[in-house]
């Protein structure tokens, strides 16, 4: 008896179930008006909002939110004399990629978004594309450093640097004109020492485009190849990691992480370990660009690390112009005093230009057209100006920085054409 | 009665069948089908996972191993040896089994909490090397492009849920035979039933072995679906999450945790935009069902369908009463 | 050869560090018989609260980590008497997954309140180096070795040498017998509870100083912690010192000699087959039937 009655639940609760997903998951209501254009624009979101992530997710969400209530405030996007408002979608993808093909075919499929801000985290950035690639939807992002969404995908916009030409920034940097180094104000003695380069990163997608970006720039300018040291993901100390990257006997070190709690503490561990301390000249620290931030360095301070003499890039020259201010305060004004400002920054840029680039379209549907026109975009960043090049990805000179006294300085020196060889336009496997 | 009653199962056996061959003429949108099959991934997973947790009481933490086995061996199989589906998935089914089999003889030397862990350290010695045999998993990158088992989204669902019928009632004619009963009386008392002369250890080998095999294939049915094979898919996070799915369905009760599969994953879809909020949930969910709900969403139904019968009958404090 | 004993002094104060946040592990196992999973979780919540004692109160570092002990405690106690206390006649799974629900529920409200924003502890220490027939070791690595110790002794000298200690240890033996021998066992349960959440304040607090302080930080350490007492066996104090030096110097030594992404693997490996051979850890009790 019981076995029949298991069976009937079984039947009645599938039943309940499945209408369930069908009533449940569709809350998106479409406002279409007759000739096909809505006057909502939806843009999708898929970001790391918990997890280990959560931090650059949470300022990658912020950035949008800030670019959208920006636009909204303002009546809306202008596409072809009609306001149309923008309505964001962001669902937490966490830290599993088969989420991220769940809510991609939900962006797509239900809430019928044809562009998609995110994912960050590599992987699941590969899953999203195959879905939106075919289906003609538009992906962007500001922080995912990935030729993943520059060459390896048809409908996408990678609106940052990614990690092979970021290492080629450095590693120019270190093959300049002395007289160059010297006029930038940078200690030419210790940087023509330099003759071993070694990495420490996690060990995970971004950081492997890295290395290859690294050693390719090595060997391309005569500099001896150090090695790597690459931390498990879920490393809690990081002592063992750092010392054997002190037995590498390198002279210059890039520290390829990108999140302050995977950097602060190897920084705290090479001050400790002698051998790698950068203040007393034992190396040369290279930094990841957010490392380059203000943020960063007063984080650092405040832990009792000094990041001087640290080289670092960055896509933007030092946040000292009126235009930049303006933002951030706009920004901690908007998210409290605590945001990542820079990190926030980026994103809002790489969205307010997408939206220029709807409203020349002239369209929110015609995502042929709309790639077009993107593409001839010019956006006056607080930065730089930006523009993409014919495979989606910024156009976006580095801007290399030092840290002096807590502060971060410009050199001056900047490069763009020269970095863009190798693993700077192909995707690393 | 006992034909009546086969008769009945039948007809309703019939009616779910129905209902599930004609959904897919009604659900046009490629979401919905992606969740169903996905749901219905997990619960092929979470049935075989369940005849463990349920029927012995050994919690395991590391079954997210025996997914992304099946789930690598099938990708590989098919992209770098050409293989057929039909080459590729029994084979990672298989793989998936005889790793879990070799596993099985000494973790259940373990109980417990010591059980609990034992299976997590071999499910992180699994993804360490997903993670960094590069030349054949594809290291952090994983294996990406891996080919679709089906040009459409139907086929999957057809191909996947006829897989959750055929496996679900062969997990449920083992749970209703000797076999099952056999574990029971194990999972009331070991040493009991060692004494009336059940090979406890065989038994326990036999249904680890099998929850391996049917993961595995799960895990092969996911990486086609999705179209990439990567570490992060397969982590500790995953296997909880199996553990959470089982419990919150009901352990023990086999229909429970295929309910669960489908609840969480509807629970994940409606508070998607609650991020941290969504996460709470689930934590705050885990307890009170143990606390209050022992036997999960199927417990509890059937908990108020005999209250309302009659009241007083006692149940059993523990969802998976632990060995010790 | 000082590349080898650079790595073991290395391991020893990873270790150390790891044994600190075990120890409470322990405790609560000791009583309870459980394997808190989200213990890691009050972990994080330690850390958090000497910031905000920092920040907020002005206090400084050793106040603050006083405070949080204290705090800490209490939310230990809260735990076990909301949570765990209840549960008494469910089995030993259903407490371990009743952790995993804690630890998705602390983490999360954590993420939600506290923003997922860095948060720094000031500590006291300099970046100082002590060097030793060419070994090095800094300051803070020191100060969390003496403290693991100072807290093992003290624990000891708890268990074995003070009433509640006494009873403790009676109701870690023989629960029954305890209670007829007219303990409080609820009490001694509390009392865990408060030891197990007041040490992990200290470890977190000083790994949180040594690192830097997020409402992710409980999870990893916490896995490193539960594989540092299975291997040394579960409510066992001496395991979790064996426990957590082993780990440290295997982890230590696989980075220096194997590789550094693999290193881990050294690590579930050892545990594995350690258990394999010896079911209940090295020093772990077989469990009470």
């Amino acid at each position: 008896m019981i076995n029949k009655k298991k069976f009937m639940m079984s039947a009645f609760m599938s039943l309940l179930i499945f209408s369930l997903i069908l009533a449940g998951c569709s809350n998106s209501s479409t406002s279409t008006n007759s000739n096909g254009d809505s006057d909502v624009f939806k843009l999708g979101g898929l970001m790391s909002l918990t997890g280990a992530a959560a931090l650059l997710g949470t300022s990658e969400k912020q950035g949008v939110d800030l670019a959208i209530d920006e636009i909204n405030e303002a009546g809306g996007l202008d596409i072809n004399g009609k306001k149309v408002k923008v309505e964001f979608i962001p669902y937490d993808v966490g830290e599993d990629p088969t989420k991220a093909v769940e809510y991609t075919q939900r962006l797509i499929n239900n809430d019928k978004v044809n562009m998609i801000v995110g994912a960050r985290e590599n992987t699941q950035l590969a899953g999203e594309l195959k879905i939106t690639d075919p289906a003609k939807v538009i992906v962007f992002n500001a922080t995912a450093s990935t030729p993943l969404l520059s060459v390896g995908a048809k409908y996408g916009f990678n609106f940052t640097d990614n990690g092979a030409i970021e290492k080629h920034s450095l590693i120019e940097l270190l093959a300049d004109d002395p007289a160059v180094l010297e006029k930038a104000g940078l200690d030419v003695d210790r940087i023509k020492d330099v003759k071993r380069v070694a990495l420490f990163g996690r060990n995970e997608m971004y950081v492997k485009q890295g290395v290859a970006g690294a050693k390719e720039a090595s060997e391309k300018h005569g500099f001896e190849w150090a090695g790597d040291v690459l931390f498990p993901p879920g490393t809690t100390d990081f002592l063992p990691f750092v010392t054997k990257l002190k037995e590498l006997k390198p002279d210059a070190v890039i520290l390829d992480t990108y999140s302050y709690e995977l950097m602060l503490p190897p920084l705290k561990e090479m001050l400790q370990i002698g051998g790698l301390d950068w203040t007393k000249g034992d190396i040369l620290l290279l930094g990841n660009d957010v490392m380059g931030t203000q943020h960063f360095a007063d984080t650092a301070k405040e832990e009792g690390i000094n990041v001087d003499g640290a080289i670092t890039f960055s896509a933007a020259a030092v946040g000292t112009t009126p235009e930049i201010d303006a933002l951030y305060e706009r920004i901690k004004k908007k998210f409290g005093k605590d945001a990542q400002v820079s990190g926030i920054a980026q994103t809002y840029e790489a969205t307010m230009m997408v939206f220029k680039g709807l409203e020349e379209a002239g369209t929110t549907t015609d995502t042929d057209k709309i790639i077009e026109a993107i593409k001839k975009t010019e956006y006056d960043g607080v930065r730089f100006k930006m523009t993409v090049d014919e495979y989606g990805q910024l156009v976006q000179p580095e801007f290399m920085l030092t840290i002096e006294d807590g502060v971060v300085k410009d050199t001056g020196i900047t490069y763009l054409e020269e970095l863009y060889y190798g693993a700077a336009n192909e995707i690393v496997e | 009665m006992s034909k009546i009653t086969s008769n009945k199962k039948l007809l309703s056996l019939l009616i779910v069948l129905v209902i599930v061959l004609l959904l897919p003429l009604f659900i046009n949108n490629a979401f919905y089908l992606q969740i169903l099959v996905v749901a219905g991934i997990w619960a092929i997973v979470v049935l075989g996972l369940d005849l463990l947790v349920g029927y012995t009481g050994y919690v395991s933490f590391g079954h997210a191993a025996y997914f992304g086995i099946g789930g690598y061996t099938s990708a590989i199989l098919v992209m770098k040896f050409g293989a057929p589906f039909w080459v590729s998935l029994p084979i990672a089914a298989i793989l998936a089994g005889v790793i879990g089999y070799l596993i099985s003889k000494p973790s259940f030397r373990l109980t417990g909490t010591y059980f609990a862990i034992g299976t997590l350290a071999f499910a992180e010695i699994v993804n360490i090397i997903f993670t960094n045999w590069e030349s054949v998993t594809g290291g952090v990158y994983g294996l990406i492009g891996v080919p679709a088992l089906f040009p459409n989204l139907k086929l999957y669902f057809y191909f996947v849920y006829a897989f959750l019928i055929i496996i679900g009632f062969i997990i449920y004619r083992l749970a209703a035979s000797p076999v099952g009963k056999a574990l029971i009386a194990t999972k009331e008392n070991e040493n009991l039933a060692q004494s009336i002369g059940i090979d406890i250890l065989r038994m326990k080998q036999f249904v680890f072995t099998l929850s391996c095999v049917i993961a595995g294939f799960g895990g092969a049915l996911l990486v086609h679906l999705v179209g990439f094979a990567s570490p992060l898919s397969f982590t500790v996070n995953t296997s909880l999450e199996l553990i959470v799915i089982i419990i919150i369905g009901g352990a023990g009760t086999l229909i429970g945790p295929v309910f669960g599969a489908f609840f969480l994953l509807i629970l994940s879809q409606y508070l998607a935009t609650f991020t941290e909020l969504r996460l709470m949930i689930y934590g705050l969910v885990l307890i009170l069902v143990i606390k209050y709900f022992p036997g999960g969403i199927v417990g509890g139904i059937k908990r108020l369908a005999t209250s309302m019968k009659k009241k007083g009958r006692k149940l059993d404090g523990t969802i998976t009463s632990a060995k010790s | 050869m000082v590349e080898f004993f650079q790595s073991i002094v290395n391991g020893i104060a990873v270790g150390s560090a790891y044994t600190l946040t075990g120890l409470g592990l322990t405790v609560i196992f000791s009583v309870y018989r459980i394997l808190n999973l989200a213990h890691g979780e009050i972990y994080m919540l330690g850390a958090f609260i000497s910031f905000f004692s920092m920040s907020y109160l002005n206090v400084p570092f050793f106040v603050a980590i006083v405070i949080s002990m204290i705090a800490s405690g209490v939310i230990g106690m809260i735990l076990e008497r909301l949570v765990f206390r209840p549960m008494k006649n469910h089995g030993e799974a259903d407490f371990l997954i009743v952790t995993v629900g804690l630890l998705f529920f602390i983490s999360n409200l954590a993420m939600y309140v506290f923003t997922p924003n860095i948060r720094s502890i000031q500590g006291p220490f300099e970046q100082n180096t002590f060097n030793f027939l060419g070994l090095n070791i800094s300051q803070q690595r020191l100060f969390i070795i003496i403290i693991t110790v100072i807290l093992i002794v003290a624990l000891h000298y708890f268990n074995f040498h003070t009433k509640t200690g006494k009873q403790m240890r009676a109701v870690a033996q023989d629960k029954h017998a305890a209670q007829l021998m007219g303990i409080n066992v609820n009490r001694m349960g509390v009392i865990a509870f408060f030891i197990a959440a007041a040490l992990a304040a200290v470890a977190g607090t000083l790994m949180g100083d040594m690192q830097s302080i997020n409402p992710a930080m409980g999870f990893a350490p916490l896995l490193m912690a539960v594989i540092v007492v299975i291997f040394g066996g579960l409510g066992s104090v001496i395991g979790a010192i064996v426990g957590g030096l082993t780990i440290g110097i295997v982890q230590s030594l696989s980075v220096t000699y194997f590789s550094s992404a693999l290193s881990n693997i050294l690590l579930y490996l050892i545990l594995f087959l350690t258990l394999m051979v010896m079911p209940n850890g090295l020093f772990g009790r077989k469990s009470y039937e």
